[in-house]
């Protein structure tokens, strides 16, 4: 009994344009992990008290610990050069990625000329973004 | 401890975790969070924050990844992640606004329920023939070439709006608790809408990287995301998963795994309690 059953078609095109992708997110994720390195270690450079002081943790990781997590403070943290603010950088990135990987889907279904998956992806794309300002707003 | 050797320390806990993770086929987060709250007594909250950020991390990076696009059913997993991404943003809402008691008795229970699975023996589902009029109308039945069969195999998919439901709780369940709640994902492609488990494990992993940004972001305007505990942790973990992913085969050997699950579940026992007496 053979089945009319309808696939989606996926055209050897599309095949690179998601071998495309795939070679993006590896690469925004290698990006991130290079600003997490070069910035932690930026850290210790600045603080040689890291290595040996016992009293500076609590501030760093208990519940108290401060460091710059709004756009305007980030920004401020990277440009003075602290460790802390390039590695939030790195941490945004990686954030980012399967947002681009959504939109990069939105983009193919659009190619394709598939309306009704471009939206589903527009929607999911715009709950990523929604959620990049609904952070900000919990300001 | 000195802020290096907390890093330090940090690291290769992460790297444990996410190899350990990569071997019996849980994320990273479900062994990391345990891991920096009842050795290290973090606030549950950075380390949810710091495991979120490693699961985009393994699940974009991940070279496995790479391999398993084939099999991911992209329109499944889009169709899916209108739930889990709505869910996911209302776990990450809610975890900043209950007590965190309440996240390591969730977290816990959802351990606990991972562990078990583990054990679970997934069957080859046979292929479904009911005709199912949305699955029909959004093309999602596809097919994928199985290596091990040397043939390309057909599969039709059912109950996308039960599946939608599922994955709404599986998303919340990540923006809660920083996991990438793959056991749950898998769980409502297997059994409520019938995909072959190659391509439910591979559309799972793709959906777990989307589903953990969107409680990344919540998480980290709040403030969750301590850049000095998140960058060891997901360097760890991403290296200790990929290494995991490459060099090991992954653990099928019933009795060993049997023994993980104990352990597992005597430190979901431990995370649960923590959250009842605290």
């Amino acid at each position: 009994m053979t089945s009319t059953v309808s696939i989606a078609p996926v055209p050897s095109k599309n095949r690179d344009i998601e071998s495309w992708i795939s070679l993006l997110l590896r690469v925004g994720v290698l990006l991130s992990l290079v600003f997490l390195c070069i910035g932690t270690l930026l850290s210790f450079f600045h603080h040689p008290g890291y290595f040996s002081d016992h009293t500076q943790l609590k501030d760093l990781i208990g519940s108290s610990a401060s460091f710059p997590h709004s756009p305007q403070t980030v920004l401020h943290s990277v440009a003075a050069v602290h460790g802390q603010g390039l590695v939030t950088i790195g941490l945004g990135v990686l954030i980012l990625t399967p947002v681009l990987r959504v939109a990069a889907s939105t983009l193919v279904f659009w190619q394709q000329r598939d309306r009704v998956f471009t939206v589903i992806t527009s929607v999911v794309l715009g709950l990523l973004l929604f959620s990049l300002l609904l952070g900000k707003g919990l300001h | 401890m000195t802020p290096f050797q907390f890093c330090l320390e940090t690291f290769a806990i992460s790297m444990v975790a996410g190899l350990l993770g990569s071997l019996l086929g849980l994320g990273g987060g479900t062994i990391v969070v345990p891991a920096l709250t009842l050795l290290f007594g973090l606030d549950i909250r950075y380390a949810v924050g710091a495991s979120i950020v490693s699961v985009i991390a393994t699940s974009s990076g991940a070279a496995a990844a790479y391999v398993k696009e084939h099999l991911t059913n992209l329109r499944v997993a889009m169709l899916l992640e209108l739930g889990t991404t709505t869910g996911a943003l209302a776990g990450a809402l809610i975890a900043g606004l209950i007590n965190p008691r309440w996240l390591y008795i969730i977290f816990g229970l959802m351990m606990g329920y991972s562990a078990i699975s583990m054990l679970r023996v997934r069957h080859i589902a046979a292929v479904s023939q009911e005709p199912d009029v949305w699955a029909d109308r959004l093309k999602l039945h596809g097919a994928y070439y199985d290596e091990a069969l040397g043939h390309v195999v057909k599969y039709k998919v059912t109950r996308p709006g039960i599946g939608i439901v599922l994955m709404f709780v599986a998303g919340m369940v990540s923006g809660l608790l920083g996991i990438g709640s793959g056991a749950l994902k898998v769980l409502a492609m297997d059994l409520a809408m019938r995909l072959p488990i190659k391509v439910s494990t591979a559309t799972s992993n793709f959906m777990i990287g989307v589903t953990a940004a969107a409680s990344a972001a919540v998480y980290f305007a709040r403030g969750d995301i301590n850049p000095f505990i998140a960058a060891p942790v997901a360097v760890g973990v991403l290296f200790g998963a990929t290494a995991g992913s490459r060099l090991l085969p992954k653990l099928h050997n019933q009795s060993i795994r049997l023994t993980f699950v104990v352990v597992l579940l005597w430190v979901s026992a431990q995370m649960f309690l923590k959250g009842v007496h605290a």
